[in-house]
C-alpha cells in the first residue's frame, strides 16, 4: 500500500491535506525534468525557519500565471512550466497560500510515486 | 553558481543570525521575505544556490516600500534597487558565509527579476503604454508626451470598448458602466523612458486572472492586441489592417507614435492584452501604415459634417449625446472629449441649441465631434 516515508515528522503530511486530485503547475529547470526538479527542500539538504513538514513537500499551483510570474521573478528557479494531473495515488495535497497567493499548494507525494510521471511541459500561463 | 560578484568584501558577521520578519513570496522555501539584521531591516532575495550554498541579494528596506511592493506601486526590482546592495552567501542552513557590497547594476542580468515584475500577478498593470525616445528621461518629458501617452491610452482603451460593446451607437442602462473599462486609475508612472500604467481596481484585477473568459476588459485587451498583431505583420503588407474595423484604426492611431516629435517609438503592455503579458513595439513605420489605411477607410466610410441641434439625452458616464431637432432632420449620436464636458452639459441643462462640426459614419450616422458651439441668440434671429 502507498506510503510516506517512516522518517517524516508524525503529522506530515498535516491531517487537513487531501487526497491529490486535480491540475497543477510544477516550475523545472529541465526538460525532461532532471531528478532536482521534482525534490523536495528536505531531499535536497535545504533548512527551511519555516514549518518543518513544508520542507518534506513540493509547492505547485493550480494557477499556471502564477507559476509564469514566478519564473520572471527568479530567473535561476527554472523557466519551464509543467503540467501534471495529479489523482489520489499520487499523494497528499493542500492549499498552503502565502498572503494573497491563493494558487500556491503543497503536494506531498507518496514514497513509491514516479513525480515527474505525471508531468507534461505546459505552455499556458 | 556562475556568475561572480563585483563588489566590496563584506563582514557575514553582520547577517549572522537574521531574524525573518515577514515571507512574501515561499516556493519550495522562502524566497522573498524581510527579515532583522545586525545593520538594517532588509528584504532578502533568494537569487541562486546549488548544493553547496545560496545567494541572497540584501537590501535595506522600510515599511513604505513593502507597502508599495504589496500595493503595486513599486516592482521587485525597483524595491531591491537601493543605493547599496549585499550579496549574501549562506550554506543551506543559511548560516552566512561570505558577503558583498555592491549595486544592483552590478549583477548579471540573469539572477534579477524582470524589470516591471510586481510582487503578485494580480498586481501586474492592466494597461500600460511606453513612449521611447532620445532625451525622455525623469525632470526632462515634455508635457505634450505626458498628454499624448495618457490620452492615446485612454483613447484607445475607448475606441477599442466602442468596437467590442458596439457603442456609441446605443445610450442607456447597458452602457452606463463602459467608462470603468477606460477611464482607469493610473497606477504608476515611471521614466524609463515615460510610461504610464494603469492597473484595474483590486477586486476587479483579481477577478481578471481568475476568470479571464467573463471579463470585458479581458475582450478590449484582446480586440487590441489583435489590431497591434495585424499592424505588426511580418508581410509588411495591408491587408490585416484593412480588415480592421474603424474604431479598432483609431484605436491603433492613439498607440503609435507621431511621425516627428521626441517620441520615436511606443512600446504597449498589460495583462488585458494576455500573450503572458507580453510587450508590443510600434514605431514610424506602423504610424505611416496605420495613418495611409485609416484615412482610406474614412474616405469611405466617413464625412465631416457641421450641424446645428439641440442636446437632447447626454450619457456623461461614456461621453455621449443625442442630437436632435437637427439641420439635417435626422437625430444623430455624438461622442465628445471630456475638453468640452461643461459645454455639454450647459446646453443640456439649459436646452441651448448648438453647432457641431466632426466625423460622421455614414453607416449609423454616429458623429465623433471636434468643434462644439453653442449657438447664440444673435445666431439664432440671424
Amino acid at each position: 500500500m502507498a506510503g510516506f516515508p517512516k522518517h517524516w515528522p508524525d503529522t506530515c503530511p498535516p491531517p487537513d491535506a487531501e487526497p491529490a486530485n486535480g491540475v497543477v503547475y510544477r516550475i523545472c529547470r529541465e526538460n525532461p525534468p532532471a531528478v532536482g526538479d521534482f525534490q523536495s527542500h528536505a531531499e535536497l539538504g535545504k533548512a527551511s525557519k519555516g514549518d518543518a513538514c513544508l520542507r518534506y513537500g513540493l509547492s505547485v499551483f493550480r494557477n499556471p500565471s502564477e507559476a509564469r510570474h514566478l519564473t520572471e521573478l527568479f530567473p535561476k528557479l527554472g523557466k519551464l512550466i509543467f503540467r501534471g494531473e495529479l489523482t489520489a495515488e499520487h499523494g497528499k495535497l493542500k492549499a498552503t497560500p502565502a498572503r494573497t497567493r491563493p494558487s500556491h499548494m503543497t503536494w506531498w507525494p507518496f514514497e513509491k510515486v514516479e513525480r515527474a510521471a505525471a508531468f507534461t511541459i505546459s505552455s499556458e500561463g | 553558481m556562475d556568475w561572480n560578484i563585483k563588489g566590496l568584501n563584506s563582514d557575514p558577521e553582520d547577517f549572522r543570525g537574521f531574524k525573518t520578519l515577514s515571507v512574501l513570496i515561499d516556493v519550495d522555501g522562502p524566497r522573498l521575505f524581510t527579515a532583522e539584521t545586525r545593520v538594517c531591516n532588509a528584504l532578502f532575495m533568494l537569487v541562486d544556490e546549488n548544493n553547496e550554498s545560496a545567494r541572497f541579494v540584501v537590501a535595506p528596506t522600510s515599511d513604505a516600500i513593502i507597502a508599495q511592493l504589496e500595493n503595486g506601486t513599486v516592482s521587485v526590482r525597483n524595491a531591491l534597487d537601493q543605493p547599496v546592495v549585499w550579496v549574501l552567501e549562506t550554506d543551506h542552513t543559511l548560516e552566512p558565509q561570505n558577503a558583498w557590497r555592491t549595486t544592483l547594476g552590478e549583477l548579471p542580468e540573469s539572477v534579477l527579476p524582470a524589470q516591471g515584475r510586481m510582487l503578485w500577478p494580480h498586481l501586474q498593470p492592466a494597461f500600460r503604454l511606453r513612449a521611447i525616445g532620445e532625451g525622455l528621461s525623469h525632470g526632462t518629458v515634455p508635457a505634450s508626451v505626458i498628454r499624448q501617452v495618457v490620452e492615446g491610452a485612454s483613447t484607445a482603451l475607448r475606441k477599442a470598448a466602442a468596437h467590442v460593446f458596439k457603442e456609441p451607437g446605443k445610450q442607456g442602462r447597458a452602457s452606463n458602466s463602459r467608462k470603468r473599462l477606460y477611464d482607469l486609475p493610473v497606477q504608476h508612472f515611471a521614466y524609463n523612458s515615460f510610461e504610464v500604467a494603469f492597473s484595474l481596481p483590486p477586486e476587479q484585477q483579481e477577478t481578471l486572472l481568475q476568470d479571464e473568459d467573463d471579463a470585458e476588459m479581458q475582450q478590449i485587451g484582446t480586440a487590441l492586441a489583435e489590431a497591434i498583431s495585424s499592424s505588426n505583420s511580418a508581410e509588411n503588407d495591408d491587408a490585416n489592417l484593412q480588415a480592421l474595423e474603424i474604431e479598432l484604426l483609431e484605436a491603433l492611431e492613439k498607440l503609435v507614435p507621431p511621425l516627428s516629435g521626441t517620441v520615436t517609438e511606443f512600446e504597449v503592455g498589460g495583462t488585458i492584452l494576455g500573450q503572458g503579458d507580453k510587450t508590443f513595439r510600434l514605431d514610424r513605420d506602423t504610424s505611416k501604415r496605420v495613418k495611409k489605411v485609416l484615412q482610406t477607410v474614412r474616405t469611405k466610410e466617413e464625412k465631416i459634417t457641421t450641424l446645428e441641434g439641440l442636446v437632447a439625452e447626454m450619457d456623461r458616464d461614456n461621453l455621449t449625446f443625442t442630437l436632435r431637432q437637427t439641420s439635417d432632420h435626422k437625430d444623430h449620436v455624438c461622442s465628445f472629449s471630456a475638453e468640452v464636458f461643461d459645454e455639454v452639459m450647459d446646453a443640456f441643462v439649459n436646452e441651448n441649441r448648438v453647432a457641431i462640426s466632426g466625423r460622421e459614419t455614414l453607416k449609423s450616422g454616429n458623429i465623433d465631434v471636434s468643434i462644439f458651439n453653442e449657438v447664440g441668440e444673435d445666431a439664432l434671429q440671424g
